[in-house]
């Protein structure tokens, strides 16, 4: 189970490496404003949803890395059991670069039950997502 | 019934091809079910199981058979929550793009 999301950006590759390789930079604006090590733990913090221990797993400019992160457990120290996986790959396009993003691991981690109760209580943003025929199904049962 | 059961039990191909089976014949057993699958009967019981127990499946006693169907609510409840994460990683990008794009 896993969420890819993709954006076409118009600025040269180096720049939006930069800002990606920046760990936690999809947190908020308080993560470290530096090029991410592979292996190395990190914190990025939000006002209100609180603070995120962000591991490297792979660094490899300018165009791939991947963090992990315990997005349903602020303050957790993100590993394979509690946490998803992050990828970001660039590809130059034109005089931009596109920007793909993949969101994996949904499917083996352990979500506290007050996270699960938000969750299902929040409102959909939408159906357009990769969920493997889920749609469909949900769709033409109900 | 939790989105972790969900998702794990969506995990396995052969549960994913139970629920597609389930949906196109809209109510089935166990062994009409192991005739389309290359599983035995006793496999499609266990996974109709895990199913059942992660709230994706109902099921009713018809004469001597058990018969089961989709159950759409919980299936419905996890699309709206990955749909969910998904709409924040849309404005993620979109902060993103704006930042990167910025003089």
């Amino acid at each position: 189970m896993k969420i890819e999301r993709e954006i076409v950006i118009e600025a040269p590759l180096a720049r939006v490496w930069s800002l990606v390789a920046e760990p936690g930079w999809w947190v908020g604006a308080d993560h470290p404003a530096k090029e991410a090590v592979a292996g190395e733990l990190y914190v990025a913090s939000h006002p209100t949803e609180g603070t995120f221990p962000v591991l490297a797993v792979t660094v490899d400019p300018p165009r791939y890395v991947a963090y992990r992160w315990a997005s349903a457990r602020a303050g957790v120290t993100p590993e394979e059991s509690n946490s998803t996986l992050i990828e970001f790959t660039l590809v130059e396009e034109g005089t931009g670069v596109r920007v793909s993003m993949v969101e994996s691991g949904f499917d083996t981690i352990d979500f506290p039950e007050d996270v699960r109760r938000r969750n299902l209580d929040a409102n959909s943003g939408g159906w357009d997502l990769e969920l493997g025929g889920l749609k469909d199904r949900a769709e033409k049962t109900e | 019934m939790t989105v972790d059961a969900v998702l794990a039990a969506l995990a396995d191909p052969t549960r994913r091809r139970l629920l597609d089976v389930l949906t196109a014949k809209g109510e089935a057993s166990a062994t009409s079910l192991a005739v389309g699958l290359p599983v035995t009967r006793q496999a499609v019981l266990k996974h109709l199981a895990v199913l059942d127990a992660a709230g994706l499946v109902s099921s009713r006693r018809s004469g001597r058979e058990v018969l089961y169907a989709v159950a759409p609510r919980q299936l419905a409840a996890t699309a709206r929550w990955m749909a969910d994460l998904a709409a924040r990683w849309d404005r993620r990008l979109a902060d993103l793009k704006r930042m990167a794009e910025s003089p």
